[in-house]
């Protein structure tokens, strides 16, 4: 059983942000009742296949008198309600929050426009990549170029989608617990450009922090091993520094001050030697062979897989 | 982290997995996607049976948060975990950050634990487990992000905490999970990132590349939030506590599910590499004059794409030839006004925004909260980023900026009837009052 078994969710998302949260109550129990177009989805993925799972499916026409009435009467009897149009569409229909609300006051309604209601912004429409653009999502490699002189990099990760999605389904649920002290629903609002600004969290923006301690030399990274495959190795800055420096074989660095790190960070000559010799050093064993190494003595090392590799290693629940 | 699922029209397929899991109440896929309109007859029979209750007036703000009374232990370390503390706090939970007084500095101390209170306790020693037990006592949650085993080998972990406390809520969350051969190993964001396919699709075919931003850290510590409140939730219904399982790879997964499903014929195509601009004409960042813009249109659009001054005849264009020609159109005009243009024609378009000071500055992003600007103990002032959600009845709040590391020992001593204790405490290095840093990236 879940958690929100009982509870029942209309969902009348479409694209990315609805639909995931949807998907996120309803693997956790929730009764969520997908309401489409007529016509479908308005994007027909394949990844609909995961966001409406466990979901039942209604095809209502808002626009039609009959179907708009009974959409009213799902919402009267539900506990949750999810939409992620334009701020306003719903309103228009008679469907927006305040209705809703006033009508069924022990519903939780969560809006997950892409813009906010109050943004000046709010009338654009606000596809994954418009609002990612605007939250420095594709703000490309390092500070290393002027502005000006900058390439903006494209995710194929719908990160502002995801992001408003786990923050409505945090959301909801401290609601619906609301609710269980309370007697009464309310309404929530995450925009996915606001939603962003958890993901861009502490960038040292006005931030005069104490740097973290000098490590010289190069110990984090994707190295290319023996076979052409990647790994992605990080022995630097944890506890498990040596742990990776006997797993590997080059204790004899040591007499050298190749694995001293406070030194390499004062001396750069003997840190561009350290470089050259750790690059090659990942060429003497195959990628897999330095992840179950390095994983073995208990320091960090994986080899970088595809997505379509995803099931393994892991164990599937 | 992976499930697998029979879709009725894409076969047998893998889908990412259930995030977060928790023990007690584990949810489930109960069925694959539905065909449109499958459920009608059945769904529109359930409203004639409920009778609505009747209309009231709005309901105003309340003056209790949404979490007044929950009180967390927060024993989490370097971004994920700590975000998920920090989310509790900002629905108004009482969290007490709990760091290791040999560690410093506490990594982006100001960003993750902003609005929690903090003490400096060694639970190597036992009298720093002494206090541990004694402050379990008033918790309803304890939050941790420590490789598996390393809070067992203390005597902190799950089993042990809920022998003394059944019903507490416990969360841990990790690299790859807490079940399975990889269930102890260390990891961080990057190696979610490059175990999942996100460094390999990022960096193209060339060396494997880190996405911008923390985003399973951060997403972990947001998904962990989700299901602390999920176990609330379940707690307040039954009384019975729980184990909440998060994970970076898990979030890795979720993050990607627009990409990742895997069936008989899929056909990997997403964009991928460094100079990727976006997934087709419509949807891309474009260079203009003076910057970049994206826009973001369906095909549907091209006519009102044609309407646009500069981009007259766009509609007669296709693909490959569409993308080259908009390439050059844009390039003659400046981004504002390309902005400008394309949004009053209905097309969806935007700067691409470089850098992270250009949104931290932004007045409407300040006025709402999403940047705020305040002084930190010592340091003076220092920008964080505030919370998102929007609550009618219980407003989410930043809660107070950052303490001093250690600085709240006296007050969290004192709320237990030990005030008298913390010399003590203090001279045998079970807490220690100041030395540990806030933190930079």
């Amino acid at each position: 059983m879940g958690v929100l078994n009982g509870i029942k969710v209309l969902d009348f998302g479409q694209f990315v942000a609805g639909p995931l949260t949807g998907m996120l109550l309803a693997d956790q129990g929730a009764d969520v009742v997908k309401v489409d177009p007529p016509g479908g989805p308005s994007w027909d993925t394949p990844a609909n296949a995961t966001w409406n799972r466990g979901k039942r499916s209604i095809a209502l026409d808002l626009k039609d008198t009959a179907d708009l009435e009974r959409a009213q009467a799902l919402i009267a009897s539900a506990d949750v309600l999810l939409e992620n149009f334009r701020p306003g569409v719903m309103d228009r229909l008679g469907l927006g929050a305040k209705a809703a609300t006033t009508a069924n006051p022990r519903l939780v309604y969560c809006s997950i426009p892409g813009f906010a209601s109050d943004d000046p912004r709010s009338g654009i429409p606000a596809w994954e990549g418009v609002v990612a653009a605007a939250a420095t999502t594709y703000h490309g490699p390092g500070p290393i170029l002027a502005e000006n002189e900058r390439m903006p990099v494209y995710t194929a990760i719908p990160i502002a989608s995801s992001y408003a999605a786990f923050q409505s389904a945090v959301s909801i649920a401290i609601a619906l617990l609301v609710r269980e002290r309370d007697g009464v629903g309310q309404r929530i609002e995450v925009p996915m450009f606001d939603g962003m600004f958890a993901a861009i969290g502490g960038q040292r923006i006005h931030n005069p922090h104490t740097p973290l301690p000098a490590i010289g030399g190069t110990w984090l990274g994707q190295f290319e091993c023996k076979d052409g495959r990647w790994v992605m190795f990080g022995g630097s800055g944890n506890t498990n520094f040596r742990e990776f420096v006997e797993a590997a074989g080059i204790t004899s660095w040591d007499k050298e001050g190749l694995t001293d790190r406070e030194r390499l960070a004062h001396d750069p000559e003997l840190a561009a030697e350290q470089g050259r010799r750790i690059v090659e050093l990942f060429k003497t064993r195959t990628a897999r062979q330095w992840e179950d190494d390095i994983a073995t003595a208990g320091s960090e090392c994986a080899v970088c897989r595809t997505s379509g590799r995803m099931a393994r290693p892991f164990p599937r629940p | 982290m992976v499930i697998e699922v029979h879709d009725p029209k894409l076969g047998k397929m893998l889908q990412p997995g259930i995030n977060p899991r928790l023990s007690g109440t584990p949810g489930a896929v109960r069925s694959p996607a539905p065909a449109l309109d499958q459920h009608r007859t059945e769904v529109l029979s359930e409203t004639k049976a409920s009778s609505p209750l009747p209309p009231v007036e709005e309901v105003e703000a309340t003056l209790r948060s949404a979490l007044d009374g929950v009180r967390v232990l927060d024993l989490c370390i370097i971004l994920a975990g700590p975000t998920c503390g920090r989310t509790l706090a900002e629905f108004g939970a009482d969290v007490v950050k709990i760091d290791d007084p040999n560690r410093s500095p506490i990594v982006r101390h100001n960003t993750v634990n902003r609005g929690k209170r903090s003490i400096l306790l060694d639970l190597k020693k036992k009298e720093g487990r002494d206090l541990f037990w004694r402050l379990l006592e008033g918790a309803d949650v304890v939050v941790q992000n420590n490789r598996k085993g390393r809070v067992d080998d203390l005597g902190l972990g799950y089993e042990e905490v809920r022998k003394r406390k059944p019903d507490i809520i416990y969360a841990s969350m990790n690299a790859y999970g807490h079940l399975g051969p990889w269930a102890e190993r260390p990891g961080h964001e990057q190696f979610a990132q490059a175990t999942t396919g996100m460094q390999r699709r990022f960096g193209g075919d060339g060396q494997p590349q880190a996405q911008p931003h923390p985003i399973n850290d951060y997403g972990t510590g947001l998904l962990g939030a989700y299901g602390v409140a999920l176990a609330l939730l379940h707690r307040k219904r039954t009384g019975e506590g729980q184990h909440v399982d998060g994970a970076l790879a898990y979030t890795a997964m979720t993050l990607q599910s627009a990409i990742v499903q895997d069936y008989e014929g899929k056909v990997w195509d997403e964009p991928r590499g460094q100079d990727t601009l976006g997934s087709g004409p419509l949807h891309r960042a474009y260079k203009a004059a003076d910057g970049w813009l994206f826009i973001g249109a369906r095909k549907s659009d091209l006519v009102k794409l044609s309407g646009v001054a500069g981009l007259e005849g766009a509609e007669e264009l296709k693909g490959e030839n569409l993308e080259r020609i908009l390439e050059q159109w844009f390039l003659k005009d400046a981004v504002d006004l390309w902005v400008g243009r394309l949004n009053a024609a209905g097309i969806g378009a935007h700067r691409v925004v470089m850098g992270w000071r250009d949104v931290m500055d932004d007045p409407w992003v300040q006025s709402h909260g999403l940047s705020i600007t305040r002084d930190h103990e010592g340091w003076g002032p220092i920008t964080t980023t505030g919370p998102a959600p929007r609550m009618s009845r219980t407003p989410v709040q930043p809660g107070r900026v950052a303490p001093k590391p250690g600085s709240d020992a006296h007050e969290i001593l004192a709320g237990m009837g030990m005030a008298d204790k913390l010399d003590g405490l203090v001279e045998t290095g079970v807490v220690r009052l100041d030395g540990i840093m806030a933190g930079g990236d």
